[in-house]
């Protein structure tokens, strides 16, 4: 059970029905935004003619996953010889744009309408349990669709909680003082009951949907309130921080998803010099999901006794690289990527898909996610729509149409 | 001659921009001459909806052009006589904060308002970061409102040999920026560069940033989507596992003969062949990024072979381009389209097409001039009236709906109230997200972030009660030291619900009046709620400034304050 218990406002007492893996099971996503080059971790492309690998890169076989191995990128062996066993790549998954923001929209909703949820969002929100902060932001991008009322930002400075204890209010260059405790939490309650009459007096629907989520809002911001002193939500946007507040707001169950992001001292959008930028940023990646495992590892879990055997990792960047270097050394927009799972419910230690000659993705049977000619694509929203099955979400409520790939859960 | 523009621009998804209201225009606006079916007029169209009353309608034009609530005076005139709304209407669009609600309400469609940008002020020897950040966003938003503010023709916006620029850019980038002068200034770049107004600027092609294989398709985009409303980036690529994209030869037919590829890159290359005089090699390079590069401007030949045009129409320069997009008639649908969105509150449907083929009549009629196309829209009944459950669309208009505070306007109604902004060492909170509060108040960040909160979030909520806390203590300290804003000056701070009930009444009524624009009766229970807060207040230390404070910071949170 998490920090606060059952007696916790954000702790909660699981039925017998809500006991179900996927209802419990809480996800962390790691976006590393600017397009990474799967050639220099996932994708093992050394015998395909067409895709310009890195000089001294090797193939690395551990058990039943293979990857790309260089003596740059220490981190990345360490990381796969102590969490191998838990990964499960996606090799060859289609993001079919070139435009980052298009990218990133598509591979987090599966489509490029500005009004969808993305998929965090949509976990957070169908979710049998309650938490303050269903879906915490901590750095990256993020598709609330009219889902707004369930995803928080922390902000890139620690902002939230400056706002939370209200320390905010000392950088102001007029000086200013909050009310004391006692007056705010009084203005609290008088404010939750204000806006209970304005939801209970609200008609037309689109007056609802914004009562509802005032008042939603508000019980969560209050309640936030009260973590001031048990988590601490500042400390700025640094990767480590980011995995220490992430894995932090789901012990305490605060939060159901989170999102992080690592961005890299230069970004992931080496249409220049490919090869340092991308050996770097993964080097730094996986050094700081090696961090994230272990203290998942070392957390206690709500409803298991520690986090990584609730949590699922999903680590992605939103589109892939051209499988040939430019004039400039770099790599341009490829709309072909990888991704990696960890955690339960997937068959981890497993590589699914793959890339075929012209580096476009292999279609695979979705039962059993084993290559099949006459297959589907793996996609960003075949992808997605599993995660919100592995969420114990039916995906057609929200996705209809779009088949999910039964075959990489486990 | 009516332009199809649509089947034109993007063939394939044809129905997909039609839905969009520019083929719908077109078609309406060319069905009289055609002996086909007739422009039905806006009062034939009207449904039976409620209008607003003479104060509702006062506030939505307040947050609308001016970012705060009516005064008090402004009410009372309403309520003697609501013809004065046309009076007043007037005074909003020329006020002294029409500009900024203008350049708020665009940023959303700009995006420009960026943190940070590839070049920083240290690069020219600049100090202040955040400064340099918010005028190089600015830029392309001050040339709109100049336009606007100045009733310039829009055609200004792409056609303009101007540019506006405050001190910063001045010092930073070529420029005759008037000696003497501060603050924002009409001003020209000194390096030759074409007139393109925006799309000769620095700050709209620091924003999109294109490199040799991208070829400034992503900027042919933006402009395709901020000038003409045309989002080639709607349509997800469908890739034909038969080309293959790692042969040059191959991709280079593909985008000119492949159907799948064809349908954008047909239009869309062509413009993006306009502009490589804007081209930079070097990100980084403060010398390659600040000035135009006219001997790049055939740079085409070389990356894309795809001489320039403009949907078929061949042309050389970017000002073949700007005359191309001037000349358009949608751009000028395209204008009426985001002015309309933006003032109702909601996308423009089907059935608005006969409204907003009127507004585009006004427009065009008084020489492209946006006030009057505000006025037009202004004036139209689903403007003034209230708002109703969605309709179906393809049969009824909807009116305007309910709008949520945006977070310029969750600053400047309590900037407007109190006399407080925040700020932290001259940096307002409001619009930056490294160390402010943007984008948790529900903000576009322009990046990660381009579309703002339709609804209230958790930090949204905190944000506004830290602002409101703060500017309810800053309203009374000025008031206890002789400086009243208005919304206090009806306050002696000695009075209490027990030395005088009815004096202490009107001043809670006269609270409600200045924050909501609404009249609430005195023995109404929300006189009572707030007496009975404002009392809990007094016991806790006893400080009637304290008790005051606390009401008006809890007034200020309300979720009346949050929408109009």
């Amino acid at each position: 059970m998490g920090l606060f218990g059952a007696a916790s406002p954000f702790g909660f007492a699981l039925g017998d029905t809500d006991r179900r893996l996927g209802n419990n099971l809480n996800f962390i996503f790691v976006v590393a935004y600017g397009g990474w080059d799967p050639t220099r971790v996932f994708a093992t492309e050394f015998d395909n003619p067409n895709v310009d690998m890195e000089r001294d890169a090797e193939g690395v076989t551990l058990s039943n996953l293979s990857y790309v191995g260089h003596e740059n990128r220490p981190n990345v062996d360490k990381f796969f010889e102590s969490y191998g066993d838990r990964a499960l790549i996606l090799n060859g998954v289609l993001v079919p744009a070139i435009a980052h923001l298009n990218c990133i929209r598509l591979m987090l909703t599966g489509t490029t309408s500005n009004t969808a949820s993305d998929w965090p969002a949509l976990i957070a929100a169908n979710s049998p349990n309650s938490f303050a902060l269903p879906h915490l932001v901590l750095d990256g991008p993020s598709f609330p669709g009219n889902l707004g009322s369930y995803v928080s930002r922390t902000g890139s400075s620690g902002q939230l909680e400056g706002l939370l204890d209200g320390s905010i209010l000392e950088l102001s260059d007029q000086i200013v003082s909050p009310p004391s405790r006692r007056a705010e939490d009084l203005m609290d309650r008088y404010l939750e009951r204000r806006v209970s009459a304005v939801a209970g007096n609200a008609v037309v629907q689109r007056e609802i949907d914004f009562a509802q989520s005032f008042a939603a809002s508000h019980t969560t911001a209050s309640a936030l309130k009260g973590l001031v002193g048990v988590s601490d939500f500042g400390g700025g946007g640094t990767f480590a921080n980011q995995i220490r507040l992430a894995v932090d707001s789901i012990s305490i169950g605060v939060s159901r998803c989170t999102t992080i992001s690592y961005t890299g001292n230069d970004g992931w959008d080496s249409h220049s010099g490919n090869n340092a930028t991308q050996s770097r940023n993964f080097d730094e990646l996986f050094a700081g999901l090696q961090q994230l495992v272990h203290r998942l590892d070392t957390s206690v879990g709500i409803s298991t006794p520690y986090l990584s055997e609730e949590t699922v990792v999903v680590v992605l960047s939103e589109m892939g690289r051209t499988p040939q270097l430019n004039d400039s050394d770099g790599k341009d927009h490829w709309p072909y990527t990888s991704m990696m799972l960890l955690g339960p419910g997937i068959t981890s230690n497993r590589v699914v898909g793959g890339f075929n000659s012209y580096y476009y993705g292999d279609l695979i049977d979705p039962s059993t996610a084993e290559p099949d000619p006459n297959g589907i694509s793996l996609s960003a929203s075949t992808v997605g729509a599993t995660l919100l099955n592995l969420a114990d979400i039916d995906h057609e409520e929200f996705m209809p149409g779009v088949a999910s790939v039964p075959g990489i859960l486990g | 001659m009516c332009r199809l523009f649509t089947v034109d621009r993007l063939g394939g998804y044809a129905v997909v921009v039609a839905l969009s209201f520019g083929l719908l225009l077109s078609l309406t606006a060319c069905g009289g001459d055609d002996g086909g079916s007739t422009v039905d007029t806006v009062d034939e169209l009207s449904p039976e909806l409620a209008q607003l009353s003479g104060v509702e309608l006062l506030t939505r034009l307040s947050m609308d052009l001016r970012g705060y609530r009516p005064t008090v005076a402004e009410i009372e005139l309403i309520e003697a006589d609501p013809g004065e709304i046309e009076v007043l209407i007037e005074q909003f669009l020329h006020s002294d904060s029409f500009g900024a609600q203008i350049r708020s309400a665009y940023s959303n469609i700009y995006l420009t308002r960026l943190d940070y940008y590839y070049i920083s002020a240290e690069d020219y020897g600049l100090y202040d970061e955040a400064l340099f950040a918010a005028s190089v966003g600015e830029e392309p938003l001050r040339i709109l409102s100049h336009i606007v503010e100045n009733d310039l023709p829009y055609t200004e916006v792409v056609r303009g040999d101007w540019t506006m620029a405050n001190e910063i850019l001045a010092e930073a980038w070529e420029l005759d920026y008037p000696e003497g002068e501060s603050g924002w200034q009409q001003s020209t770049y000194t390096d030759s560069r074409p007139a393109g107004g925006v799309l000769s600027t620095n700050s709209f092609w620091w924003r999109y940033m294109s490199n040799t294989s991208n070829a400034n398709r992503g900027r042919a985009s933006a402009i395709a989507k901020t000038f003409l409303c045309v989002d080639y980036l709607s349509k997800p690529i469908e890739f034909d596992r038969t080309v293959n994209l790692l042969d040059a030869s191959a991709v280079s037919d593909a985008l000119k003969n492949n159907e799948g590829c064809v349908a954008c890159h047909a239009t869309l290359d062509p413009l993006a062949s306009f502009l490589w005089g804007f081209y930079y090699y070097d990100y980084d390079s403060r010398e390659d990024v600040s000035i135009y590069h006219p001997e790049r401007e055939k740079l085409w030949e070389e990356y894309t072979d795809v001489p320039p045009g403009y949907f078929g129409e061949p042309g050389y320069t970017l000002e073949d381009l700007t005359r191309g997009i001037a000349g358009d008639s949608g751009f000028i649908e395209c204008a009426v389209e985001q002015a309309f969105e933006i003032f109702m509150g909601r996308p423009s449907e089907l059935s608005d097409t006969a409204r907003m083929t009127e507004h585009r009549e006004a427009f065009i009629s008084n020489g492209l001039v946006l006030r009057d196309l505000y006025r037009s829209i202004l004036s139209d009944p689903l403007y003034r009236s209230q708002p109703i459950d969605p309709v179906d669309s393809l049969t009824e208009p909807n009116p305007a709906q309910m709008k949520m505070i945006s977070t310029d306007q969750m600053a400047s109604q309590l900037e407007e109230l109190t006399g407080f902004r925040f700020s932290y060492y001259g940096y307002d909170m409001m619009t930056t997200d490294s160390y402010g509060l943007r984008t948790l108040a529900g903000g576009v960040d322009g990046s990660y972030v381009t579309a703002p909160a339709q609804n209230p979030t958790s930090t949204m909520i905190l944000v506004q009660e830290r602002l409101a806390q703060a500017a309810a203590n800053y309203a009374v300290s000025q008031a206890l030291a002789g400086y009243p804003p208005a919304i206090l000056e009806n306050i002696g701070f000695f009075e209490t619900p027990t030395t005088d009930r009815d004096l202490f009444v009107e001043q809670i009524q006269m609270l409600h009046l200045t924050i909501f624009g609404e009249r609430v009766d005195a023995d109404g229970p929300e006189v009572e709620a707030n007496i009975e807060l404002w009392e809990q207040l007094l016991e806790i230390d006893g400080e009637i400034s304290t008790a005051w404070e606390g009401l008006l910071s809890v007034l200020f949170r309300d979720p009346d304050f949050m929408v109009y």
